[in-house]
């Protein structure tokens, strides 16, 4: 589902965000990544997100390359895969009906469709009675529940999420881990960088550990070092 | 839930609405700005409308006196005559004797010379002539060759036409019109400026919302159209208040007209546009607003342009 073949992330400075990063995840998984500040989770997901390209190496999403698809082709990819924000990302003058159905304007799904997969997914989330409430009417919980949900209306394979639960309370941030379960249990693979140690204890799920841009422990085993 | 369609007409005017109610010193800077630049391509147009239909009208009045010599014979003034109605550009000849010319000429200077009256040494003096009226198509520049063709017939001693000056009044409206041009070129280069400089700032305000549409996968036009409807409503906007303001213009040189060049009658000639050139202002107006903000965005999303500013550490 997602590859990364010996990947070198370079930026001006020289800064090496990445070296020689491998990494595989297949469909369905549920990873973890974590790593302290800096250490290139972040180069990471806008890679996979097709928002930068490797300096040497190769990301393939799905079957795509990620170095060698055209910019044409860029929105075509990013909407088979959700991405939330630790800041949730979303329209402050729209409602939440109108954040979480913007994906699926994009593809230019029919009106009638849009308004019943809203629904259902905000349904989904817990927000089916806050459609019409605009995103500073609500609580930061409730906001990332909204970036979820937009993120999830077009039922993309992958869902990569850095830091969801960043900005958000110990009670808030189950509260999203749970969601997040729910969303995995519905076949999509999932991808989240945290620092939330709590919430890896819990899961048993597969952790991998980036230190100075390199892998420095991928398995289900966690350590506390590690976040 | 409202309509959902992504870039629907209307939700575009809210979109622009609610950038000017964020973003309102900008966007009045703008149409203020562009609105001069308009007013002054639409003034400049409509000032030469109106020299040249002042031209018309004196071209209309025009006349062509052919004065013919003192012994000139009878059979040679038919001649000419014949002549004189072979040539495409004159619409009708008429033959003034000695005497219709001194009667006329009693009647219009009586009020200012009556000791002249009685003179019967003027009475032989005042030649005969033909008295041309032109037809309505001929320019008053093509007058001096006209003039020059009918001095070479036998029997013409003299030709005027009493407004050689059209002539140079029209060579000073065509240059006018050439040096308009390069005018209005101008103007419209810095109007292609002045709308992309303000969809610049409007990019620039809503950088957020491009990201998050950027992020859920649309593509380059989906982000370009609403700018360009900006910047084609803030066209229109701008021609539209242009469009008052040269009409006030206009009102200005009629006043102006009637008080210096009552002679001439100026200001029954001084017209605004008609309906159909002010709607296709309006359409000029929205296509460079539309123009100058298409050049701005067109490489706004690169598709990677949302990475600048995702922000976090590497």
């Amino acid at each position: 589902m997602i590859e990364l073949s010996h990947v070198y992330k370079s930026y001006p400075g020289p800064v090496h965000a990445l070296r020689d990063f491998c990494l595989k995840i297949d469909r369905g998984e549920f990873v973890f990544l974590v790593g302290p500040s800096g250490a290139g989770k972040t180069t990471l997901f806008k890679l996979i997100s097709a928002f930068d390209k490797p300096t040497t190496g190769y990301v393939k999403v799905g079957n795509k390359r990620i170095d060698q698809i055209s910019i044409g082709e860029v929105p075509y990819l990013r909407r088979k895969i959700g991405v939330v924000f630790q800041d949730f990302k979303l329209l402050r003058d729209r409602t939440v009906s109108e954040n979480v159905a913007l994906p699926l304007q994009i593809i230019g799904e029919r009106d009638s469709i849009i308004k019943n997969r809203v629904r259902e997914v905000l349904d989904q989330v817990g927000l089916k009675y806050k459609e019409e409430y605009y995103p500073e009417q609500m609580s930061g919980g409730e906001q990332q529940r909204v970036a979820i949900a937009r993120a999830l209306v077009h039922r993309p394979g992958i869902l990569i999420a850095d830091e969801p639960t960043g900005n958000l309370d110990p009670e808030l941030s189950q509260e999203i881990m749970n969601l997040l379960e729910r969303v995995h249990a519905q076949g999509t693979t999932l991808f989240v960088a945290t620092h939330d140690k709590g919430i890896i204890e819990k899961t048993n799920r597969r952790v991998i550990s980036l230190r100075e841009g390199s892998l420095e422990r991928d398995g289900i085993e966690f350590s506390e070092t590690n976040v | 839930m409202k309509g959902m369609e992504l870039n629907s007409l209307k939700q575009m005017f809210n979109s622009y609405i609610r950038s000017w109610k964020t973003n309102g010193i900008n966007h009045v800077t703008t149409l203020i700005v562009l609105s001069f630049a308009f007013t002054i391509i639409l003034s400049l147009s409509t000032l030469t409308l109106n020299l040249e239909r002042i031209l018309t009208s004196w071209g209309k009045n025009t006349e062509i006196t052919v004065y013919l010599s003192d012994s000139v014979e009878k059979s040679t003034i038919s001649n000419l005559e014949m002549q004189l109605n072979k040539i495409s550009q004159i619409e009708s000849t008429k033959f003034i004797t000695k005497k219709d010319a001194h009667l006329e000429f009693k009647e219009q200077m009586s009020q200012y010379a009556p000791e002249l009256m009685d003179d019967e040494d003027l009475a032989s003096a005042l030649p005969q002539s033909f008295r041309l009226n032109l037809k309505p198509h001929v320019e008053s520049n093509h007058l001096a060759s006209l003039s020059e063709k009918i001095s070479s017939f036998a029997g013409v001693d003299e030709v005027s036409y009493g407004q050689q000056w059209v002539s140079q009044y029209s060579a000073i409206v065509e240059g006018f019109k050439k040096s308009g041009w390069f005018i209005n070129l101008t103007i419209l280069l810095s109007s292609l400026f002045i709308v992309g400089n303000a969809i610049r700032m409007s990019i620039s305000q809503k950088r957020e919302e491009i990201e998050i549409l950027e992020l859920v996968g649309a593509t380059n036009n989906m982000i370009r159209v609403p700018f360009v409807f900006e910047g084609a409503l803030t066209g229109g906007l701008a021609s539209a208040m242009a469009i008052t303001l040269s009409y006030l213009v206009v009102v200005a040189e009629r006043e102006i007209a009637s008080s210096i060049g009552f002679f001439w009658n100026f200001s029954q000639q001084i017209a605004f546009l008609d309906a159909y050139k002010l709607v296709l202002f309006i359409l000029f107006g929205s296509l460079s607003g539309a123009l100058g903000s298409y050049l701005c965005v067109r490489k706004l999303n690169s598709g990677w342009a949302a990475s600048r500013r995702l922000g976090g550490s590497h």
